[in-house]
């Protein structure tokens, strides 16, 4: 389906919407609204075809609605979604303007209870779902240990594939709250394109609590298409005074996990038939020395059934300050038994808005990442990538200006200067 | 590994379907239901909330008997590992985040990249910052899962396309 039915698509959902909310009956007195707007303005240089070198000059808009109270029952409507023109119609995108609704939803929560509804198109993160949906999702609890989901309509990922007849999207999610001891997970999610089978996934999810505040937590995910495991993610939290530790072990395997029918796109449908698995073994440690310096260390092994295996050490540091006023850094290597799997990485990073008053802005940002390749890429062996921001906020934080320029010098890029402005209005601040 | 034969693979698939419809019987018993824990629709305003990554068991128990509040402490790896926490009890997300928080950076289309969005929020960890382009290469080799939980369908995959259709 092209962009241009797609758009239609979330036009029609728009305007289901809308009517649903004009004939709401007992439209509430006390509606509270908030409203974000955000506008941004990028600039940069490309190479596109037949022009050469081009400026591109993309203008995004973003706009965020929270309708709550529309009645006096417990309904509400959220919605967010973005829209993009390029000024200098250079040919760097496929259309000169583009747009998508990423969620528009009513949403009723009943009083004194936990049953929820939502209607229209949202985003499903629960179980083995990671997906955005144009349906309707329904929850609430049975009793103080069992508590259901479940969802129906159509995918909004695979809208883009011919056109929507065809597509469906449903699934759920049992969760038995076993009181201090446990918690258990049983969740399916089924999906089709143009009536073809895309994802056909069943999972269990576990939370267990063992002795000295240590808990056990994960999941496992079984591709019922493909008739095999696709993932199993665990891990274990071990906190220990003012540190914490946690070792986790992961297993893809890459026919279960990628092989997801007509959903499946390039570059992953390849791995689809691959035959290989992937475990990786890893453990993130926290250091939270004082209120003010936090230390931590990730590692992590990559073994295949096939490939050859890497490892992934890193070192990270935050100083925290008042406010948001935040300094860090992060120093890590990859190491492939592979070469061209190696490189260096370290990013430093500050952000202050502890700015006295008599400066101009509200805050500055700095950021540095720095990469460097074991072998060449694009006859490179290096990435440096250079952020500077500022910022200031006006009428009572009603509107937030941010100016920022990035400077990168890479294997793709001889050198790349970017521009950012960004205003955002938040309505209903300004008094 | 091991295949289960297509007869099998059909029941279990009958099986799936009639778990569902079962499900959604039952939700229609939970709108009678008052007994369930309900957390507040937003983190109480007098327990006012730092600007800097919270850290939950600074005023809660790690854990109590409705949740386990250690496991959303906003530790240093917070940023980058909060897929289960998320999955599974979301709704402790939504007492501080609403859903275009989230929507920023998981979403079907997003044309710019989180950290492309706003570069001052150098304090995030955006996973993608900086020359990405380069470097995802490797990463991509060494674990492509990592890639596909966010590209794994045909909106999404739109910017890897460009190259790797």
């Amino acid at each position: 389906m092209t962009a241009v039915a797609d758009s239609l698509s979330s036009r029609r959902l728009c305007c289901v919407l809308l009517a649903i909310l004009l004939f709401l009956p007992s439209v509430s007195v006390a509606l509270t609204a908030k409203v974000e707007l955000e506008t941004i303005l990028r600039g940069f240089e490309r190479d596109v075809p037949v022009k050469g070198s081009s400026q591109v000059l993309p203008g995004y808009g973003y706009l965020k609605l929270d309708l709550k109270d529309i009645t006096s029952n417990g309904v509400s409507f959220h919605g967010y979604g973005w829209g993009r023109y390029d000024a200098a119609d250079s040919n760097y995108y496929d259309s000169q303007s583009e747009g998508e609704l990423l969620y528009g939803y009513l949403e009723y929560k009943k009083k004194f209870s936990t049953l929820r509804a939502r209607l229209g198109r949202m985003h499903i993160y629960e179980g083995v779902a990671n997906e955005a949906l144009d349906g309707l999702w329904l929850a609430g609890s049975v009793s103080p240990q069992i508590s259901l989901s479940g969802y129906a309509g159509q995918p909004v990922g695979l809208s883009s594939t011919d056109d929507r007849s065809g597509d469906s999207l449903f699934g759920g999610r049992v969760a038995y709250h076993g009181s201090d001891k446990f918690d258990i997970g049983l969740s399916a999610k089924f999906s089709n394109n143009d009536g073809n089978t895309a994802d056909r996934m069943i999972g269990t999810d576990l939370i267990y609590y063992l002795p000295k505040d240590m808990t056990l937590f994960g999941f496992s995910k079984f591709n019922t298409d493909e008739s095999s495991f696709a993932e199993h993610s665990w891990e274990l939290r071990i906190p220990f005074e003012e540190w914490d530790f946690k070792p986790y072990i992961q297993y893809y395997d890459y026919d279960g996990y990628f092989g997801t029918g007509d959903k499946a796109r390039l570059p992953f449908s390849n791995l689809a038939n691959s035959g290989e698995s992937l475990g990786i073994l890893g453990l993130y440690t926290f250091w939270r020395k004082s209120e003010e310096l936090n230390l931590g260390a990730k590692l992590k092994a990559y073994s295949y059934d096939d490939n050859d295996s890497s490892q992934y050490i890193a070192a990270v540091v935050d100083f925290l300050g008042d406010e948001r006023t935040q300094s860090g850094g992060e120093l890590g290597y990859m190491r492939g038994e592979a070469a061209n799997n190696d490189y260096l990485l370290l990013r430093l990073y500050t952000y202050q808005d502890q700015i006295p008053e008599k400066y101009w802005v509200a805050f500055v940002s700095a950021d540095l990442v720095y990469a460097l390749y074991d072998q060449e890429i694009n006859n490179k062996s290096s990435s440096l990538f250079l952020s500077l921001g500022a910022g200031k906020h006006f009428w009572n934080d009603a509107l937030d200006l941010k100016l920022s320029a990035d400077y990168s010098v890479d294997p793709f890029y001889t050198s790349d200067l970017r521009g950012t402005l960004s205003a955002t209005y938040f309505f209903g601040r300004r008094n | 590994m091991k295949k289960l034969t297509s007869g099998a693979d059909t029941m279990i698939n009958r099986i799936c379907l009639l778990i569902l419809l079962s499900l959604l019987l039952l939700l229609a018993a939970c709108a009678l239901d008052k007994s369930g824990y309900t957390p507040p629709e937003q983190h109480p305003v007098d327990a006012e909330l730092p600007p800097k990554p919270p850290i939950c068991i600074d005023c809660h128990e790690a854990r109590d008997e409705n949740f386990n509040w250690g496991q959303f402490d906003h530790t240093i790896s917070f940023g980058q590992d909060h897929r289960q926490q998320a999955y599974r009890q979301n709704r402790v997300c939504s007492m501080c985040h609403t859903p275009s928080f989230c929507s920023d950076c998981h979403a079907t289309r997003i044309e710019l990249k989180p950290s492309d969005r706003d570069p001052t929020k150098t304090y995030r960890r955006m996973p993608h910052r900086g020359d990405y382009l380069s470097r995802h290469r490797i990463d991509g080799r060494v674990d492509p899962s990592s890639c596909f939980r966010c590209h794994g369908n045909s909106k999404t995959a739109q910017n890897c396309a460009r190259c790797h259709a």
